[in-house]
């Protein structure tokens, strides 16, 4: 048994195998860690929108050991990321960390959110960096599509999947 | 020492996400692709554990074992002898998580242990047997091989490490429950395993 607490070290293992493969293999693995996310979310993220998207990413905060803040906000939820364990941990590995690490993480946020109906602008900050911002907005008829930017200069390796 | 010694609270649904992540490659891509994913992880990912065991010591692939599976409440034992480690896992805490969360574990679930094991223990003195006894339980080996089978003589570590209480017990999967594999000769050599403490390791 890999141990829950490593899952994410195997996971860098996973991205470096599928990056091998070529073609889409990344973002169709995305997705299907996106499937197994809505088992748990796709409902209370539904029913509850924005408070429900609250409530995961505070029990995430506690059993992860995040440094993260979520701010609910009428029209939208601000989550601040100041300590990402999984990067944390994906780079204190003697493996070595996947350059893009990051991407793994709006690449399965985003097809459930917009599944749910809601978009998103996400910020992964810097690849290097275990920080990141997202705001999560309901779709309009004016916006429906997520934006995803790495606002920081030192990690502009180009993102292989965007939704 | 372990290498990587993890503390605070656990988020078990990520041995959902390996459910998930197994089936994908295994189904998509073959069990090979597993194996060398495993064989990354065992030699890359935990390269402490593989050094030492490439030099006859089993030490962190013990404390490894043991930490881990305290850690996520596992009902299991461990016991060494001069030249085996058996760890019989009467309930793995991951197969217990998926069923709590309402999900079948993989048909390649059990291949994160039994891969791992393998090539942990490949190019070393040692050989990996695991045997699956039932869903969520299983007999893990690490065996000293016959001279003949290794290109060095080595010298065996003794474990060092946390103090542990944990006692070779007969592994209950060998009786009851669904057999994928019955484990052979599993309770003869738990039952001969000489009980003795080295460096605070169960034995």
């Amino acid at each position: 048994m890999i141990p829950s607490d490593q899952f994410v070290r195997f996971y860098n293992e996973v991205f470096k195998f599928l990056d091998r493969e070529g073609g889409d293999a990344l973002g169709q693995y995305y997705l299907e860690i996106s499937k197994q996310q809505e088992l748990s979310c796709l409902e209370p993220f539904r029913k509850e929108g924005l408070a429900g998207m609250k409530a995961y990413w505070d029990r995430i905060a506690v059993e992860e050991n995040c440094d993260l803040s979520c701010d609910l906000y009428p029209e939208r939820l601000e989550i601040t990321m100041r300590r990402c364990p999984s990067l944390s941990k994906a780079m204190d590995n003697d493996a070595g960390v996947f350059p893009r690490y990051c991407d793994h993480c709006p690449g399965w946020i985003i097809p459930l959110l917009e599944k749910a109906g809601f978009y998103c602008d996400y910020d992964m900050v810097d690849r290097a960096l275990p920080q990141c911002r997202i705001n999560i907005y309901p779709i309009t008829p004016e916006r429906r599509h997520s934006r995803i930017q790495v606002s920081g200069q030192a990690n502009s390796v180009p993102s292989a999947f965007v939704p | 020492m372990l290498r990587y010694q993890e503390q605070g609270e656990l988020h078990m649904d990520f041995h959902a996400n390996m459910n998930a992540t197994v089936e994908y490659i295994g189904s998509r891509y073959g069990q090979e692709a597993l194996r060398d994913l495993f064989r990354a992880t065992a030699h890359n990912v935990y390269r402490s554990i593989y050094e030492k065991l490439k030099a006859g010591d089993w030490s962190e692939l013990i404390e490894h074992w043991q930490y881990f599976m305290e850690r996520e409440g596992a009902d299991y034992s461990l016991g060494v002898k001069d030249d085996m480690v058996v760890m019989q896992v009467r309930q793995c805490p991951a197969v217990a998580h998926l069923h709590k969360l309402g999900l079948k574990p993989s048909e390649f679930f059990c291949d994160q242990t039994v891969l791992l094991n393998e090539a942990w223990c490949e190019g070393t003195p040692f050989e990996a047997v695991t045997e699956i006894t039932g869903d969520g339980s299983c007999v893990q080996r690490i065996l000293l091989r016959p001279l003949s089978g290794r290109n060095h003589e080595v010298k065996i570590q003794p474990p060092s490490g946390r103090n542990h209480e944990g006692k070779i017990r007969p592994p209950s999967g060998c009786s009851g429950g669904v057999k994928i594999q019955p484990p052979s000769g599993c309770s003869d050599e738990c039952e001969k395993g000489e009980e003795r403490s080295a460096g605070g390791v169960s034995v």
